[in-house]
């Protein structure tokens, strides 16, 4: 198949896709420019076209970050959206074609994309076209095939194409794939989390909202309501556990509100998430030897002496005399956080799927330490509440008891294990 | 009395700078030397605190690593300055770290996947938060400084070297992280 050519044009010039990339989706998608570290201003409004829930591309193409670099600078406007639409559809195909490797066409694309599909028209078509000049003649002059896509409506003089391309005005961004001899786009779903689980979860959470709107209408508060729902939607999806919690007993004990704490505790019953079984969450642990190793803090993990096997319930003592450091991680549910306690001290790390921290051991310890590995597992973000956490054990006077908020977050759908570990002095 | 530089409105940020800049000239003039026309005023301090804009390289560093008491003022204005503070991760932690946070604030550091020799820098902010410059101090000093794009819905990235000073810091649990 032939590969394409992606080329954007602006009132300033024409900017080529160089390379479109799927990035860690924690990430937030970005333009660059160049290949190089420089992040063009229009990459919140590339990411916003790329993920849910307003983006276009995560919907249908299951994937939530990208990097683009381009050639030249695309500083603002939408009329990118539908040459980069069609790279995304071209990557997806295997078809496009990325800086330095060889085009059977080129495509010239401007249009606005909406959430529906529909291209929208754009302004300034006839500059675009005479800033895009010295390209036309530079492919003229190589024999390529060029196209050239505007949105239906746009009226441009035919004197300002230019001669011997081919043109085609679109009203989708399902006539613009299928210019191209594109495959159909993907069928339209509902949004989707990346994770199976979790999106079936939210989808029938969604239905629930929508029952919980229409009781807020039943009840005459509809306006109110609807937006304290999306509002607590959004605590809960972003896994902002405790602040959920509290918007939640604040409305119940609302004054005057008859209708509030029936929608409140109805609204907690379909929101919090449902809490992962303990036992999912997989400890782990090992310690390098100062003698097997000399890096310790460069160890890799053939170098790690186990003290914890994954799904083991209990840690062997590590002693300073023969070990330099050891290694922790927690894995098991979609989210994952690891803290590591000694006294008021604590580390966290926290991440999808899995969280690794690293205590190094010191040769001048004088006493035992005792290091509790605590590790929390949710199937929303888990930061928010793993940094609660630490503030509430910090914020105590007296002995750091995990208990009563482990208690807390559990019930709002966090599940946790505690190990504990000690780490015995070098001796004499 | 004192008040949080964040508490203030952009008229009294601007006012205030106005004056340090006055009150910096004036000592300049009132110390006269030569070595004292080298030493960073307060008002470049101020800039390095505060403005994006303003070259901080190695000759900036070099100058506050020279000189302990004038590093220890820019340390202060900096806690005067932050809209938000991380300090060095506990004792505990080592190695390289991957993520950063504190209340209203996260950091993670991401590989590209397109480029490994870049690494996005994404900062997760509260409401309301909108800073414009993370610092990166080791023991008072600064190591890095990164100025960064308007938050959107929470979010601002920035792209550093993999193998860059700033990386290096981020991920250092020595690192004290300061967003003014």
């Amino acid at each position: 198949m032939t590969a394409v050519r992606v080329t954007i044009p602006t009132t300033e010039g024409v900017a080529e896709v160089q390379r479109l990339t799927e990035e860690d989706p924690e990430i937030r998608s970005v333009v660059c420019l160049d290949g190089t570290a420089t992040a063009l201003a229009i990459s919140a409004d590339y990411d916003a076209f790329v993920r849910q829930p307003t983006g276009v591309i995560e919907r249908l193409w299951r994937h939530a970050a990208f990097r683009l670099d381009v050639s030249a600078r695309i500083e603002q406007g939408r009329s990118w959206q539908l040459g980069v639409f069609l790279a995304h559809a071209l990557l997806a195909a295997g078809r496009l074609a990325e800086r330095g490797a060889p085009a059977g066409q080129v495509v010239w694309a401007t249009g606005e994309v909406d959430a529906e599909l529909a291209v929208r028209p754009v302004e300034e078509v006839p500059r675009k076209l005479a800033q895009s000049a010295a390209l036309f003649a530079a492919l003229a002059a190589a024999g390529a095939k060029l196209l050239i896509l505007l949105p239906a409506g746009c009226a441009v003089p035919e004197a300002a194409l230019p001669a011997g391309c081919a043109l085609r005005r679109v009203a989708s961004a399902a006539e613009a794939v299928a210019a191209l001899g594109l495959p159909a786009l993907p069928v339209r779903r509902a949004a989707a989390a990346p994770v199976r689980k979790r999106r079936r979860s939210w989808a029938w959470r969604a239905a629930a909202l929508g029952a919980l709107a229409l009781l807020a209408v039943a009840a005459g508060l509809a306006a109110g309501w609807r937006d304290m729902l999306r509002q607590w939607q959004g605590l809960a999806t972003s896994g902002q556990l405790i602040a959920l919690d509290e918007a939640l007993q604040a409305a119940a004990s609302e004054p005057h509100c008859l209708s509030c704490a029936g929608v409140a505790a109805l609204a907690r019953t379909w929101l919090l998430p449902a809490p992962p079984d303990p036992a999912a969450l997989v400890l782990a642990a090992g310690e390098v030897h100062g003698s097997r190793f000399g890096g310790c803090e460069a160890a890799s993990d053939r170098d790690l002496v186990p003290v914890m096997a994954a799904g083991a319930t209990a840690l062997a003592a590590t002693s300073a005399a023969t070990s330099c450091l050891v290694r922790y991680r927690a894995a098991g549910t979609p989210y994952v956080a690891l803290l590591l306690l000694a006294g008021r001290k604590a580390v966290l790390a926290d991440g999808p799927e899995r969280a690794e921290l690293q205590l190094p051991v010191p040769r001048w310890l004088g006493e035992t330490m005792q290091v509790r590995m605590v590790a929390l597992g949710a199937t929303v973000p888990v930061h928010s509440s793993a940094a609660w956490l630490v503030q509430s054990l910090q914020a105590g006077e007296g002995p750091v008891d995990p208990d009563a908020p482990l208690r807390r977050l559990a019930a709002l759908g966090v599940a946790h294990r505690v190990v504990r570990h000690q780490i015995a002095p070098a001796g004499p | 009395m004192s008040a949080q530089w964040s508490a203030l409105g952009p008229a009294s940020q601007a006012a205030a700078a106005e004056r340090f800049a006055a009150l910096s000239a004036r000592d300049r003039m009132a110390a006269g030397g030569a070595a004292e026309a080298t030493r960073p005023c307060f008002a470049q301090l101020w800039a390095w605190a505060t403005d994006p804009a303003q070259e901080f390289g190695p000759a900036e560093r070099a100058a506050l690593a020279a000189d302990p008491p004038l590093r220890a003022d820019f340390a202060l204005l900096l806690r005067r300055v932050a809209v938000l503070q991380v300090p060095a991760a506990a004792a505990a932690a080592s190695g390289r770290l991957e993520a950063r946070s504190g209340p209203g604030f996260k950091l993670r550091l991401a590989r590209s996947r397109a480029d490994p020799g870049q690494t996005y820098v994404v900062l997760e902010l509260a409401a309301g938060i909108a800073p414009r410059l993370l610092l990166i101090l080791q023991d008072g000093a600064p190591v890095a400084r990164l100025p960064l794009p308007e938050a959107a819905e929470g979010f601002a990235q920035v792209i550093v070297a993999s193998d860059g000073p700033e990386a290096e810091a981020l991920r250092d649990p020595r690192s004290e992280l300061i967003l003014t």
